[in-house]
């Protein structure tokens, strides 16, 4: 499955992506200019958080076991059949927040206007997600594992955040998820 | 054959998730109940008109057949015999198993107080209830809601919503006292009041005075509050008495092992009806939420296809906006002493993260649920936290854990 991954070296904390994501995505005119004057006002579902100098842009990881997916009771959170991205689906939403409690990356957002779930889907009916598209440095990068195998081996010391899958004879979803910090 | 009992959460669940494990072995399904598999947690908002029943069906008839799932609706199991794998059905049917699952749920309490059988007198569990309950709301004036609950508060508001005279009735000190702590629980308390629900806490109801058969009041604390419906909302029971009556080991609910696998290894047990290992306290207990629900329903149908895979445990959580506040509480909110409680306050929204030493034992974000999981995660892992004062600040993210 393709994800957006992230080389932490390169981040500058500029939060170009957040802008990007928040105009592409979040607001209704789809431009900067008149986004900015909208209300409720535009959200990013990619956030760029941390101590300046180790800053780090997260927005969903899209896990294979993810608890977002399992808790929603009003099967509004879906996992796309063909490219394996999950996505909110506002329509069926009922603003019960059981997803936000359980998201242990804290990816969801709660529209308090709107009161539904928002989301990073990957811009997976886009050509590249915004975010990655908008990033000067190219520290968010767009492709399957592989591609991101590359991306640590040009450069130790990146910080990955991904969730282990169910596996076999192991504890199941609700505790499953490891925080796995990769390569430090 | 597998065969499973209740259409719920869990049931359904495991149905699923069986058809893509086993696609070989046939699975049936039995529920007691006509409505599909819907969202109980919708409920309050059909009372209140939002949404139509058919809005919070999950899964139709069409899907149950397409999924290939036998799917017998209006049907009650009435007894298991483990001797020779059959279980029976009120109708007369006799189904022969070769993996059961018990995913029975649970039921509202109803205690044995005078006039609790009159007329007027309503619970919420089952879309059926939700239907009494929204016709008899239209010509109804003033209703009697017993228990401030989850489910107590989301009917009271509700009812208010359709017009409704609507007094709320908790015996303990504070509303939500499962979820909230006093503070907490006060900040929720003014919010619903302004939306029309009368609180009475600190006062238990004792008894429903009746009428010509129809409920015509309530006395609470020596005084009638007149009322013609009332709803009780004072909790829920696991549905143990199948298991029972078959001789498998039921303490709480239904005992189960790690892998959701009853004192008979040809039979599981999933969501309210079974127990599940709280993670905080080490003990058995029932969370009754619909995630843990689906969690186990998925574990015992791997454990049925033969899939070894373990239930991890959980702890007490839960989500819901309640008079437009947004809530998540996780865990122990109160705190044992020698605990440390960190607070932050701020314009209506208020958080709370209860630690011992390092690691975080409970945690209420009210108003402002941003980052909820992530602190929610830490209590469910039992990770050991540096750097706590962070942690209860409304501008801390899930980098501020992997930063330090
Ligand atoms: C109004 C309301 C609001 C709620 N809000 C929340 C919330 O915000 N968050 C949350 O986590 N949870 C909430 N819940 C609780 C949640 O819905 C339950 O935890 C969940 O539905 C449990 O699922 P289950 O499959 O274990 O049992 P159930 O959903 O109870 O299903 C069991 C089924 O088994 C059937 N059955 C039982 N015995 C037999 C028999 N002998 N023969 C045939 N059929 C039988 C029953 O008819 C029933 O249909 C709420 C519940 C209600 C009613
Ligand atoms: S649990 Fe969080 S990170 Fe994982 S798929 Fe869901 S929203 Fe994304
Ligand atoms: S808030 Fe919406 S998407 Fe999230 S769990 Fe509830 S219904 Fe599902």
């Amino acid at each position: 499955m393709k994800r957006v991954w992230v080389d932490s070296d390169k981040c500058l904390g500029c939060k170009t992506c957040e802008l990007q994501c928040a105009v592409e995505r979040g607001s209704v005119s789809k431009m900067l200019v008149e986004a900015v004057k909208e209300d409720p006002k535009p959200v990013a579902r990619v956030g760029v958080f941390g101590p300046s100098g180790s800053s780090f842009p997260l927005q969903c990881r899209h896990c294979q076991d993810a608890m977002c997916l399992k808790v929603c009771p009003a099967g509004a959170m879906q996992r796309d059949t063909e490219k394996g991205n999950i996505a909110a689906n506002q329509d069926k939403c009922r603003g019960c927040w059981m997803c936000v409690m359980a998201c242990p990356f804290g990816c969801i957002t709660p529209s308090t206007e709107y009161k539904v779930a928002l989301k990073c889907d990957a811009c997976m009916h886009m050509e590249e997600p915004a975010c990655v598209a908008s990033c000067p440095t190219g520290a968010l990068v767009y492709g399957d594992e592989s591609s991101y195998s590359k991306v640590l081996t040009a450069r130790r010391g990146s910080i990955a955040v991904m969730a282990a899958s169910l596996t076999e004879g192991k504890p199941s979803g609700i505790v499953s998820i490891e925080l796995l910090r990769e390569d430090r | 054959m597998h065969i499973i009992i209740g259409q719920g959460a869990a049931g359904t669940a495991a149905a699923n998730l069986l058809r893509q494990m086993a696609p070989l072995t046939p699975v049936t399904i039995i529920t007691g109940e006509q409505d599909y598999f819907y969202s109980r947690i919708d409920l309050p908002d059909i009372i209140a008109g939002k949404y139509e029943p058919s809005a919070s069906v999950l899964q139709q008839a069409e899907d149950f057949v397409n999924l290939g799932i036998d799917c017998r609706m209006g049907e009650m199991v009435e007894a298991i015999s483990p001797g020779d794998k059959t279980v029976s059905l009120k109708s007369g049917k006799v189904l022969r198993y070769g993996k059961l699952l018990l995913a029975t749920g649970s039921s509202s309490v109803l205690p044995a107080i005078p006039g609790i059988g009159a007329k007027g007198v309503y619970s919420l569990w089952t879309m059926a209830q939700a239907r009494d309950i929204a016709a008899a709301a239209g010509t109804a004036k003033s209703v009697v809601v017993v228990g401030a609950g989850l489910i107590g508060l989301k009917t009271a508001l509700a009812l208010a919503a359709r017009g409704l005279k609507v007094t709320l009735v908790e015996k303990m000190a504070s509303i939500m006292p499962r979820q909230l702590d006093s503070e907490g629980s006060g900040l929720l308390a003014e919010k619903v009041r302004s939306c029309g629900v009368e609180i009475i806490t600190g006062s238990a109801m004792e008894e429903i005075e009746v009428s010509d058969g129809a409920v015509k009041g309530v006395k609470v604390a020596g005084r009638t509050m007149p009322a013609d419906m009332v709803i009780m909302a004072l909790g829920v029971r696991p549905n143990t008495e199948l298991a029972a009556a078959a001789g498998l080991a039921v303490g709480k609910g239904i005992t189960v092992n790690e892998f959701q696998q009853t004192s008979d290894q040809d039979i599981f047990a999933a969501g309210d009806c079974a127990e599940a290992v709280d993670n905080l306290s080490g003990s058995q207990t029932i969370q009754a939420t619909w995630p843990v629900a689906v969690e186990q329903g998925s574990v015992a149908a791997y454990n049925m296809a033969g899939y070894k895979t373990l239930f991890g445990g959980s702890v007490a959580m839960n989500s819901v906006e309640i008079a437009g506040i947004p809530l998540v509480s996780v865990g122990d909110v109160i705190g044992q002493p020698g605990d440390d409680i960190f607070i932050d306050r701020r314009n209506g929204t208020y958080r709370k993260i209860v630690m011992r030493g390092k690691i975080a034992r409970g945690v209420i974000c009210l108003g402002d649920i941003r980052q909820a999981g992530v602190i929610g995660g830490l209590v469910l892992r039992q990770m050991e936290i540096e750097n706590v004062e962070k942690l209860v600040s409304p501008f801390f993210r899930y980098a501020d854990l992997i930063a330090v």
